[in-house]
């Protein structure tokens, strides 16, 4: 169900480009927006996969260009409220994978965003690279001082804002930023002395499924 | 290398702090907060917090600086230890020096690790009425194991209408209208 559903107030907001509302819209959606440009799609109709990012910082910068797409004034006038608005999210980030994979392969049809959403493991989701980084980083987490071991479970595993996170603490926001910061450095620290400290290497943003 | 705040979810996907930057880079291109409608913002917060009319009012010159003539000193405090210097078991005592025309004051100390609330005194308060004219308030904070040895920020926060912490905090945090002083604890 769309966001908006019932809830004029919000939409309204939202046209404004009240930030408090394009908060609440862009919390609802960005992480199926991100599966999408994580795991990119098919087109079934040509026989073609679109790959997602080839990386984290791509798949960041993406996510980014779709929002910053769909709240633009126009975008936000131009929405009626009514239809189904996941699904425009989705087709603003197809296109932009497409209009990635075309700079490799020019083509790939430019008219074809329907394809379905393709949920599957990829190389990247596989390697293991992020089980061996995974396991040096429990290893940190279980030699963190109690406090800062609920810190990791409220704010990164559990997803809590900071003003929650300190709440749940009894200690101010600043506080929790303090500690965010310092648990960072000391992960950083650790994967450096495991010799976990290393870039990726991107990969191609496009693969063929079969013959067209 | 992948993102450490993933790494620390346990999950492969965006992480919290990940989505927080996002926006907030999507916000700055789409919906940029000028600085005049930040202070509106502010100006709105403490009006929602309090009954009609309430005013914040912002700190101007030290009052050991230059005044226009007839002019209202910006609203100020002290704040002192009895007895001196501050440790566990001292009162911690506000001298309001100037309330700038305010009827309210709400303040709160920041450690190197912690927030202690003085005004509102519990978490559903609200900030509390000044003397006319200002002068020390008659409620002293007896310094205990909460006060824990070190350097400590008190921010004062002057208004024309009561406030909630929720609204005092955010103010502060934006910036907003505050007085501060330093008080060390032995």
């Amino acid at each position: 169900m769309t966001v908006f559903a019932d809830n004029r107030p919000l939409l309204d907001a939202f046209r404004r480009g009240d930030r408090a509302a394009l908060a609440t819209v862009y919390h609802h959606y960005v992480d199926d927006i991100a599966a999408v440009i994580r795991h990119g799609f098919s087109i079934p109709t040509s026989g073609i996969r679109v790959r997602g990012a080839a990386d984290e910082q791509t798949e960041r910068d993406l996510v980014q260009d779709v929002f910053v797409r769909a709240f633009g004034v126009r975008a936000r006038d131009s929405y009626d409220g009514v239809r189904p608005y996941g699904p425009y999210l989705r087709r603003i980030a197809k296109n932009l994978l497409i209009d990635r994979a075309r700079a490799v392969d020019p083509t790939i049809p430019l008219d074809d965003a329907d394809g379905e959403l393709v949920i599957e493991p990829e190389a990247r989701e596989n390697d293991g690279a992020w089980n061996e980084q995974r396991r040096a980083t429990t290893d940190f987490i279980a030699a963190l001082a109690p406090e800062l071991q609920r810190l990791v479970k409220l704010r990164f595993e559990e997803e809590m804002t900071q003003d929650q996170t300190a709440e749940a603490l009894g200690v101010s926001r600043r506080r929790v930023r303090t500690l965010e910061a310092r648990i960072q450095r000391g992960l950083r620290k650790a994967l450096r002395r495991a010799g976990l400290w290393q870039k990726n290497r991107p990969e191609p943003a496009l693969a063929r499924m079969g013959s067209r | 290398m992948t993102e450490r705040s993933r790494l620390l979810a346990g999950r492969r996907g965006l992480s919290r702090p990940e989505k927080e930057a996002i926006l907030e880079r999507v916000l700055a291109q789409v919906a940029p907060r000028s600085r005049w409608r930040r202070r509106v913002a502010i100006g709105a917060l403490a009006l929602s917090a309090a009954t009609a009319g309430a005013v914040l009012l912002v700190p101007g010159a030290p009052r050991d600086e230059l005044t226009a003539r007839g002019g209202e000193l910006p609203p100020g405090f002290d704040a002192t230890c009895v007895p001196a210097p501050c440790a566990t078991g001292s009162k911690l005592v506000f001298d309001v020096t100037s309330t700038g025309g305010a009827a309210y004051f709400a303040a709160f100390a920041r450690g190197a690790d912690r927030m202690i609330w003085y005004f509102p005194s519990s978490p559903a308060g609200q900030s509390r009425s000044l003397p006319q004219g200002g002068g020390v308030l008659d409620t002293g904070i007896t310094l205990g194991a909460e006060h824990a040895p070190g350097t400590y920020t008190i921010h004062g926060v002057f208004s024309t209408a009561p406030l909630d912490r929720a609204a005092v905090r955010t103010l502060v945090d934006e910036g907003g209208a505050t007085v501060t002083r330093q008080v060390t604890i032995r």
